[in-house]
């Protein structure tokens, strides 16, 4: 097992040069430049092309992608050309708000999502399984966006319970209370994934209820509870915990759209932003990021697989 | 009883009074207080001289001071200058700087810091180079004096000097001198005005404070009420309105039309008028389809206006052709018969005579800003109407700003611009701004605008200027629409505004008691 994590955690890093160097060429073949964004709409073709000099974005783009790789390697990700700052401090910066909301979707997700998935594998095709997945559909079709500014319309504006909008630290001020930020955003995210959890919960269960060994626990006597909690969720727990898990990570990459629309400064509004202002250095390392935090999940996934199921073995 | 009615009588001219004293101090402006602005996108930089975008200008009016700032009319008053001597040639001009001016780190403005401003301005701000072709040198006097001397008469030199997008803003000598074309950094954002930078968390918030020591306001647009003034990037546009109405942003920026219905009607804010924009469709003069003047009076010809007005910019356009503000000193209707034709017979004949024979006209529009997209929708089906064929491309603004600098890419793009308080500030009919229009009569008007003195002599120009532009149509003007402020019904100052509507500017708002 242990060489197995240590080879997997040595392919981490060829994974990410290769997206590094994918983010690098794409996003400079995409209409748009930092200059034109920097110097806005009046400016002449003759200033916007002496800034990109001065900025060294008229050199072939090799010749820049060599000089930035070397960079890197020394641990240099770059300073944003928007915002003066390193990369890195600009991300560090976003990181308390996704990983705060990650952590507070999660538990929705959770605590909504299993229970309802245990409970419509155990009575299926009852008004309770229906109603599910009604529920199930709902959230599955409701676009996040348009979800999103709904819970903002009645929670904040009509009923005026949480803010509209941006976020105050909880570990720089140590209030907790900083948490109402986080409501409506993770109520949002938490509604839809919620509904794909449970739905893969009822999925998976349904097909481990069915198993002779859960007949013979039930014919032994076993409490109901005992058969369904015991016995039959740790086998269905696999699928299961690979979409907790994978939904985390993209949690933790940043959602985009709703820290967009409830104005979150995290991760995913910092890509957008990014985008919209190509910031070339941004854009690249928060593309790292995400794809560290994806093959980590995926590392972390599988060695939950071997703790869970001790028929799975790495490395033999 | 007659006792009685003398006591009542009393107490109630009493109350009268006092009530009238309370409203008349409710209207006082009242300092302190923290606004909170919702805007749709950070600043992206503090360089005033260099950034264009409306965030930028507006972030640098509170930071930074010009020579000289325009009241309301647009008219220009001397700010950081104290007085100006004036060579009857008009080759030479002495400015005269206010002392005891302090910037924000407590060193005094001096003769050094405006000539760095302003040569670094002439060499890379957004209207310098205007300015510095006609300009031999500039150099200090003394202390407290500059002298500028020209090669020609400038006859817009307080307006230029004035005007703020990508304006002349003066900063520190040693900011000025290594800046060079890049922008500055925020550690570099010291300025004289009324609000200095506390605090820029990029994605967050940009904090500015009142700077106590600020030197007054000799220009009248205020000398700062507010402690504090926060800029908040929200990109969604509900999202900034339901902080509007839960109080959570005392202003937003960039509302659009279709909420103003929706906030007229809220009694927590309120909605006011503010000044003009317009939008226009730019041609590419220099290549393709729209180098031929048929083509583009035929693009004029075929549009009918109000329709594109109702679907971009509802309940706040006007159908009006001219170029300067109604009422404006430099109004006029030159050559605005050419404006809304809705002929599109006419226009066909138009194109036939330009040998059009159905290539495709290559038209750049916004896809993720409302108003243009739904303006460029309109645009595009009453040109296929008239038998156009029209490739609407639909972009982000940065992947435009980029594509509109190379002639093969593009027929047309849309747009919108400011009412310039001069036409010399119309970058849109320079040779350099990406329509490329070089007409040499247009050039020789510009030329002469720039060099000729007394708005007497210049408003004959800029008649002929306009009536070549409907005759030309380098772009098509599709109308006019009002740039609307939308504040919290406690932020006091609007109603008498003392500044431009270049953007919305807060030096002289104050927040009144709850």
């Amino acid at each position: 097992m242990t060489a197995y994590i240590i080879k997997r955690v040595l392919a981490i890093l060829p994974t990410l040069f290769f997206v590094l160097a994918i983010s690098f060429f794409a996003v400079r073949f995409i209409p748009g430049d930092p200059a034109s964004v920097l110097l806005g709409d009046m400016a002449t073709t003759q200033q916007v092309e002496r800034l990109k000099a001065e900025l060294g974005l008229d050199r072939p783009v090799l010749v820049q992608f060599g000089k930035y790789i070397v960079r890197v390697f020394q641990g240099d990700f770059g300073q944003s050309i928007i915002y003066h700052l390193p990369v890195g401090r600009l991300i560090w910066s976003r990181t308390e708000t996704t990983a705060s909301l990650a952590v507070f979707t999660m538990v929705i997700i959770l605590c909504l999502g299993l229970p309802a998935g245990v409970l419509a594998a155990v009575k299926p095709n009852t008004l309770l399984d229906q109603s599910f997945l009604v529920i199930v559909l709902c959230g599955a079709s409701f676009p996040t966006f348009w979800f999103g500014l709904l819970v903002m319309m009645a929670f904040a504006v009509a009923l005026r319970w949480f803010p509209t909008s941006g976020f105050v630290s909880i570990l720089g001020t140590g209030n907790l209370a900083n948490l109402r930020y986080l409501v409506l955003p993770a109520v949002t995210l938490g509604f839809s994934n919620s509904a794909l959890l449970a739905r893969m919960t009822r999925a998976s269960m349904l097909e481990v209820l069915g198993e002779d060994y859960v007949s013979t626990a039930r014919s032994k006597g076993l409490r109901e509870r005992t058969v369904v909690l015991k016995h039959a969720f740790r086998n269905a727990a696999i699928p299961i915990l690979t979409i907790v898990l994978f939904t985390f990570a993209g949690l933790l990459a940043g959602t985009a759209i709703t820290e967009t629309v409830f104005a979150l400064p995290g991760i995913g509004l910092l890509l957008v932003q990014s985008v919209m202002q190509r910031d070339y250095p941004c854009i690249q390392a928060v593309m790292v990021v995400v794809a560290f935090l994806y093959l980590f999940i995926s590392l972390v996934t599988d060695i939950t697989y071997a703790l869970l199921d001790p028929r799975i073995h790495y490395g033999e | 009883m007659r006792r009685k009615n003398k006591l009542l009588v009393a107490s109630i001219v009493s109350m009268i009074l006092i009530g009238l004293g309370i409203f008349g101090m409710a209207n006082e402006p009242r300092y302190g207080g923290t606004l909170r602005v919702a805007v749709n996108e950070d600043p992206g930089t503090l360089d005033g001289q260099i950034g264009t975008s409306m965030t930028v200008t507006g972030v640098s009016l509170h930071i930074y001071e010009t020579l000289f700032a325009y009241d309301y009319g647009y008219t220009p008053i001397p700010c950081l200058v104290e007085s100006v001597d004036k060579k009857s040639d008009g080759l030479e001009v002495t400015l005269h700087l206010r002392q005891g001016v302090l910037f924000h780190n407590g060193e005094e403005l001096d003769s050094g810091d405006v000539v760095a401003s302003l040569h670094r301005w002439g060499e890379f701000g957004s209207h310098g180079p205007t300015l510095f072709e006609y300009v031999e040198d500039v150099v200090a006097v003394d202390e407290y004096t500059v002298l500028l001397t020209f090669n020609e008469p400038f006859g817009a030199l307080e307006s230029m000097l004035a005007y703020p997008n990508g304006g002349a803003f003066i900063y520190l000598q040693e900011v000025a001198e290594t800046a060079g074309g890049k922008p500055i950094s925020p550690e570099q954002a010291i300025g004289t005005g009324p609000y200095m930078l506390d605090e820029w968390m990029p994605g967050k918030q940009l904090k500015m404070v009142k700077f106590e020591e600020h030197h007054g306001d000799p220009a009248g647009i205020g000398i700062g009420y507010l402690d504090e003034i926060v800029y908040v990037p929200v990109g969604e546009a509900q999202t900034r309105v339901s902080g509007l109405l839960t109080g959570e942003f005392g202003h937003i920026m960039y509302t659009p039309a279709d909420y103003l219905p929706q906030l007229r009607e809220d009694e927590r804010v309120k909605v006011l008028d503010y000044g003009y924009w317009f939008n226009a469709l730019m041609m590419n003069t220099q290549e393709g389809l729209m180098s031929n003047t048929k083509m583009r009076q035929a693009m004029q010809a075929a549009l009918d206006m109000e329709p594109i007005l109702m679907a971009g910019w509802p309940g706040i356009y006007e159908l009006e052709g001219t170029l300067a503000v109604p009422g404006s000193l430099w109004y006029t209707t030159a050559g605005t018969e050419r404006y809304n034709q809705g002929n599109p017979e006419k226009a066909m004949e138009l194109a036939k005579e330009a040998g059009y024979s159905g290539e495709a006209i290559r038209f750049i529009c916004s896809g993720t800003s409302e108003t243009y997209y739904n303006g460029g929708l309109v645009i595009t089906d009453q040109l296929r109407r008239a038998g156009f064929n029209v490739a609407l491309q639909l972009y982000d603004w940065p992947s435009i700003m980029s594509r509109r600098n190379d002639p093969a890419l593009w027929d047309m793009f849309y747009t919108s611009h400011t009412v310039k308080p001069d036409p010399i500030f119309m970058a849109e009919n320079t040779p350099y701004y990406p329509c490329w229009w070089s007409d040499p009569r247009a050039v020789s008007l510009t030329d002469e605008l720039k060099t000729t003195v007394g708005f007497e002599n210049r408003y004959p120009l800029w008649e002929q200027l306009h009536r070549l532009y409907y005759e030309e149509a380098p772009w098509v003007k599709t109308g006019s629409f009002r740039s609307m402020i939308t504040t919290s019904n406690n932020v006091m100052g609007f109603e008498e505004p003392r500044y431009p509507p270049f953007t919305d500017i807060f030096t002289y708002v104050w927040l009144a008691e709850e």
